[in-house]
């Protein structure tokens, strides 16, 4: 009782506090501390439930409203590792970015109370298990997170904010109507109106939806959450909005906030699964196998290192939709690389935003090693990491699903997409690494205590790489109910 | 008296208005018309209400006249008088092309409303669905076919009254929580654009977004 009392009413509480607090005390050491605390706190709390998805136990309260099982709460650990990784990194990097766009510091407590709102959004999505909440709590990350992509008030923010905007909430108009078409179908024939609304009712009652209706509903909600996710041929927001917002943000956008996209996509195939075949399921593969083609293609032509890896992203959403489309095992490996990708994108937009702090500048640049070692070593591991190399854990995500692919079209092109991305985004960071010297100017400021973080971020995947069950347990167990 | 009989009036002048939101040049009268729109919308759920036994659509009504009624154009209308702006910027498509696109649109939007095969939906919803789609589908033309910032911003007001007129034709029943945080967030993603508007004129100088191409597609 007092582990579902805290998840569904503490943290809420404590997280909307501490946004308003960080907005009214502004950007000072206090607040650091204030935040680090409650960060820590948060993400004490996910290992706790992960922990318990581990262990087979599914929260639920308020009459089923909200609810944690296996997928959220792999979710919500993704989430919290993103959000303290991003918070601990931008305290350096923030007020360099405040400089270089002549922000005021004490200024920064409202980007640090955006930051908090947006991860109490996600929160809240993945507790949920109303639908109508779940498309709520998603377009709130969408308009929280506008703010911060255009926080540096400069042309090219403001205009891949706006952007991201428009698209993100007109596609997901198209996911509500889905929504709608589904629970007023099951509404109308069983009378009851939770039944169209909580995915565990919906999960039950899908089987009475007529099919067309059904497959109508399904590809607006793909479609609609898709836009979210970046899948193609919706994704023509993400590439701005990941390149021009800061480096914690584009962490942020490129693993847990287009994240919530394919976590809404997951949860919709959970409910649907008793009738997930046929034209639905042609669907998720088609544009699975578009984004993947489109995104890892797109990645040759690109020089600016933050859009490359904003094009990849759109890719590994790909990988994600296809392998949902192959349940269960599929699914497993496609919660695992939600996770997977989070973590590793995140920790590659982050050293990215080191090197635009060491030179000015994200394109054009090499032979970082032989003038930061670490730096350059830690980019070129975390790219061949978060490409699929073992040991590291996203090798299973991405190359599990072909356990799960019968056809051997379907196989050959995404291993064909796959190693098109390999062979571009390693290509493009090995010269950045690797390159001949360039006398490039550098800022002597640069803390290399900002590495710590993207670091640690890659280590959590070569030790869930090296030891795999306990993240594959609790995957597999993201499809039960 | 039969549903339609009420609603048919009522949705055939939502699309004139619809045509004069996302037509006329006037920033002003585009958010008069979406005024004209909002009110319409109200007097469809209010005969809806009083038609059929169900008081959910009451509560509809009076979210409706909360929220698109007052809220949402007090807020664009204090933008555009804070900008000091009177006329849109130029559009991307010429004005009869455009009016053979809204027509189009139309069209397109009541044929889908009739012909998608959606046994749960009876003869008079039929209609607001019909209504709602085609709302939806000259929002967005609206925001992809006008370069000015706050035109965007009412056309996306518009494409959420067709929401709004869908969410109460299909998931009328659904709690008063869901239909508080569906219309919050539509406000809420109103006033930041306006914002974003604000901001991108005092840094580009102009309100057409269309200008802004310091990023590639």
């Amino acid at each position: 009782m007092i582990v579902e009392y805290v998840t569904i009413v503490v943290l809420p509480l404590l997280m909307a506090i501490t946004s308003i607090i960080s907005y009214l005390v502004g950007y000072g050491r206090s607040l650091k501390i204030t935040l680090t605390i409650v960060y820590g706190f948060m993400l004490g709390w996910s290992i706790l439930l992960t922990s318990l998805s581990y262990l087979g136990i599914t929260l639920s309260a308020f009459g089923m409203e909200f609810r944690v099982d296996a997928l959220s709460s792999i979710f919500i650990l993704t989430s919290m590792i993103i959000a303290i990784s991003s918070l601990i990194y931008s305290y350096h990097y923030m007020e360099y970015y405040a400089l270089k766009h002549g922000l005021k510091l004490k200024g920064l407590g409202l980007y640090y109370s955006l930051l908090t709102i947006t991860i109490l959004t996600i929160y809240l999505m993945a507790i949920s298990n109303n639908a109508f909440i779940l498309w709520v709590m998603v377009e709130a990350t969408t308009l929280t997170t506008a703010f911060l992509v255009g926080y540096g008030g400069y042309e090219g923010a403001l205009e891949a904010s706006w952007k991201y905007l428009l698209l993100c909430v007109v596609g997901l108009t198209t996911a509500l109507y889905g929504t709608s078409l589904i629970y007023s179908y099951i509404f109308d024939i069983t009378g009851n109106p939770y039944f169209g609304i909580l995915f565990t009712d919906i999960a039950r009652h899908v089987k009475i939806i007529e099919p067309t209706t059904l497959t109508l509903a399904s590809i607006m909600i793909l479609m609609g959450y898709g836009v979210k996710a970046g899948l193609a041929p919706l994704h023509w927001w993400l590439p701005d909005a990941h390149s021009e917002a800061p480096s914690p943000v584009s962490a942020l956008l490129s693993s847990i906030i287009i994240g919530c996209g394919s976590y809404a996509i997951l949860r919709w195939i959970w409910a649907l699964s008793s009738v997930f075949n046929g034209v639905i399921r042609a669907i998720f593969m088609v544009i699975g196998l578009a984004s993947i083609l489109i995104g890892f293609t797109s990645m040759i032509l690109q020089e600016d290192l933050k859009r490359m890896l904003a094009y990849s992203s759109i890719g590994n959403m790909g990988v994600i939709s296809l392998a949902s489309a192959y349940p269960p095992i599929g699914f497993a490996f496609a919660i695992m690389h939600l996770f997977n990708h989070s973590i590793l994108k995140a920790s590659a937009f982050l050293l990215v935003g080191d090197l635009e702090y060491r030179y000015g500048r994200r394109s054009g640049l090499h032979g970082v090693i032989s003038d930061a070692p670490i730096l350059g070593f830690s980019l070129l591991v975390g790219i061949l990491a978060l490409e699929g190399t073992p040991p590291f854990s996203a090798f299973y995500s991405i190359f599990g699903p072909l356990t799960a692919m019968k056809n051997p079209s379907i196989t050959a092109i995404y291993l064909i997409g796959v190693l098109i991305g390999f062979i571009a985004i390693t290509h493009r960071f090995i010269e950045t690494a690797w390159g001949s010297r360039r006398n490039l100017p550098t800022n002597e400021n640069y803390p290399r205590s900002m590495l710590i973080i993207p670091i640690i971020l890659i280590l959590i995947t070569l030790i869930l790489g090296l030891y795999p069950n306990p993240l594959l347990k609790i995957c597999g167990g993201g499809f039960t109910r | 008296m039969q549903v339609e009989n009420v609603v048919i009036p009522l949705a055939s002048c939502m699309l004139v208005t619809a045509f004069f939101i996302v037509e006329s040049r006037r920033l002003r009268t585009s958010a008069y018309s979406y005024i004209a729109q909002s009110s319409l919308l109200v007097g469809v759920f209010l005969s809806v209400a009083s038609l059929i036994p169900e008081p959910h659509f009451y509560i509809w009504a009076i979210t409706a006249a909360i929220t698109k009624v007052l809220i949402v154009p007090w807020l664009v209308l204090r933008t555009i008088a804070k900008l000091g702006v009177e006329f849109e910027e130029k559009p991307v498509i010429p004005t009869i092309p455009s009016y053979i696109a809204d027509f189009s649109l139309m069209i397109l939007g009541f044929w889908f409303g009739f012909n998608l095969p959606l046994p749960i939906l009876k003869p008079g919803f039929r209609i607001c669905f019909g209504t709602s789609l085609t709302l939806m589908f000259l929002g967005i033309y609206g925001m992809a076919g006008k370069s000015c910032a706050i035109k965007q911003t009412i056309c996306l007001c518009h494409l959420e009254n067709g929401i709004h007129l869908l969410l109460a034709t299909l998931a009328y029943a659904t709690p008063i929580t869901v239909e508080v945080g569906i219309l919050t967030d539509a406000v809420l993603a109103i006033a930041i654009m306006l914002y974003l508007s604000t901001l991108i004129k005092r840094v580009s100088g102009s309100l057409s977004t269309y200008r802004l191409s310091s990023l590639r597609w």
